[in-house]
């Protein structure tokens, strides 16, 4: 009697504790977020394109209830910046525990255009990362290998989940999609305002790609 | 005579009572220890909750709480079934050892240098690892043949936490199973050669819970028949190779909720 009365507060309780956000609690939180981000106009330049990329995708997910934006989505630099890319094939993308700055987005446009031997650097860096990810939960990507800053770290941090969602509809692999899921979760609690900001456009971008994926792989 | 020293997780996990208790049955094989991890330090605890959230209390519950209560609910094929047919008796690890005259010994980690210095001064043939956290390099290196660990799922393709789950979130229900899989334990995680693996058939109708316990009945039968195998000569470990399979990772409950409906949708099977 005493032991099931345990168990019965324990579910209640951890109904209270570990509640994850659904499709629906993010997409209520994004599109919230969004609306501040339009009705305060002007757009910074450093979150402009970031911008640009969550209005397509809110289209594609159906989150736009009209068509008006305020962005027009630029064409993606697919340029990988020769230093990362020769420190990338010297396997120094993500070493010892330190995240080459730019890895995030540059593994991202590699994973989707390289061939050959590159396919599989890219590979291994990917599962490093995951398995970092994983491994230290939200202790992982704190190191970098200069210095960046906090500001820059957080971009950093939120490529690292964009990659993983978009690497998950690449390779119809579930351990991506599984990561993203939990860095948002982490980085939704972490991120502070101020709200308007390139950190916070660049969240809403993952957040949303992480739906893309759920959708895609999740149905 | 081979010479087995068993490490566990908890002293009344029923997993390793039933493992000693088979292995005492045995010809020319020697438990010559039990070595069982010490109840839950206030750091340990908080490392583990930082790991796996709310699922730890869950576990505790399961495992502290209700002990072998948890399994009076579920259906005949499990640990608790096993026992009855086997004749199993003892309460605890302890029990069992002093019973038998079995060295016993609480360590609060089996890698602390404490535990290291017994197991060499037994010098095993081989570790039998029923649970209590990684085995590291010190430990990994002192019995003649290995640490032995029976893993809940199929390897090489899943290796890691939640296999069961994952078999099914990637519809692999069919073409890999679900199974158990017996390994030397190495450096890596469920990386090192093979001994022994099995499926079970998936029934429509079962939950994850309902094939995990049978799953923990494949481990003591696997477990048994390896360290046979392994005395006989008749069984040796195969290497698995590097690229031939994946680690999976603590599944996300979005994705444990997909796995479930995955499950659900397995045709019977006649």
């Amino acid at each position: 009697m005493i032991k099931t009365l345990i168990g019965w507060l324990l579910e209640k309780l951890l109904i209270l504790f570990d509640h994850e956000a659904g499709r629906e609690d993010v997409r209520s939180y994004v599109c919230k977020k969004y609306n501040r981000f339009q009705k305060a106009g002007h757009p910074s330049r450093a979150y402009l394109a970031d911008l640009a990329e969550l209005t397509e995708l809110m289209k594609d997910l159906g989150w736009l209830e009209n068509e008006k934006d305020i962005t027009r989505k630029k064409d993606k630099d697919t340029r990988v910046d020769t230093h990362w890319l020769e420190q990338f094939k010297n396997k120094k993308a993500f070493s010892r525990g330190a995240l080459l700055p730019g890895s995030g987005k540059y593994l991202d446009l590699l994973d989707e255009t390289t061939h050959g031997e590159d396919k599989a650097l890219v590979a291994d860096a990917m599962e490093k990362l995951l398995r970092h990810v994983e491994v230290k939960r939200e202790k992982s990507l704190r190191k970098f290998t200069e210095d960046i800053g906090e500001r820059q770290a957080w971009l950093e941090r939120l490529d690292i989940s964009l990659l993983f969602s978009r690497a998950a509809r690449r390779h119809r692999d579930l351990r991506f999609l599984n990561a993203s899921l939990k860095m948002n979760e982490w980085y939704l609690r972490q991120i502070t305002p101020p709200e308007l900001d390139e950190v916070n456009a660049r969240l809403l971008l993952a957040l949303a790609e992480q739906e893309k994926s759920a959708g895609e792989l999740l149905a | 005579m081979m010479k087995v020293v068993l490490l566990a997780p908890i002293h009344n996990s029923l997993y390793a009572r039933l493992v000693v208790d088979e292995l005492l049955k045995q010809d020319d094989i020697q438990v010559c220890a039990v070595v069982v991890r010490s109840h839950w330090s206030l750091r340990r605890f908080r490392r583990e909750f930082s790991r796996d959230g709310a699922r730890l209390l869950r576990k505790v519950y399961r495992k502290y709480v209700l002990g072998d209560a948890r399994f009076t609910a579920s259906g005949t094929e499990n640990l608790m079934s096993y026992a009855h047919q086997s004749g199993l008796d003892a309460g605890s690890l302890k029990e069992l050892a002093r019973r038998h005259a079995i060295p016993y010994k609480v360590v609060s980690d089996h890698n602390t240098a404490d535990s290291e210095v017994f197991l060499k001064a037994k010098a095993p043939d081989l570790i039998a690892f029923t649970g209590g956290g990684l085995i590291r390099r010190n430990i990994l290196s002192i019995p003649r043949i290995g640490v032995l660990n029976c893993h809940t799922g199929i390897l090489p393709q899943y290796r890691g936490m939640d296999v069961v789950e994952w078999t099914a979130a990637e519809n692999m229900i069919e073409d890999v199973g679900f199974g158990a899989s017996l390994h030397l334990m190495d450096q890596g995680v469920d990386t090192g050669p093979i001994i022994l693996k099995r499926n079970i058939k998936a029934r429509t109708g079962e939950d994850f819970g309902i094939i995990r316990e049978r799953l923990e009945v494949l481990m003591v039968q696997l477990i048994l028949e390896g360290i046979r195998g392994l005395r006989d000569g008749s069984l040796s470990p195969r290497p698995q190779g590097a690229s031939q399979g994946r680690q999976y990772y603590v599944m996300h409950p979005r994705i444990k909720t997909y796995s479930v409906l995955m499950l659900a949708h397995l045709k019977n099977d006649g």
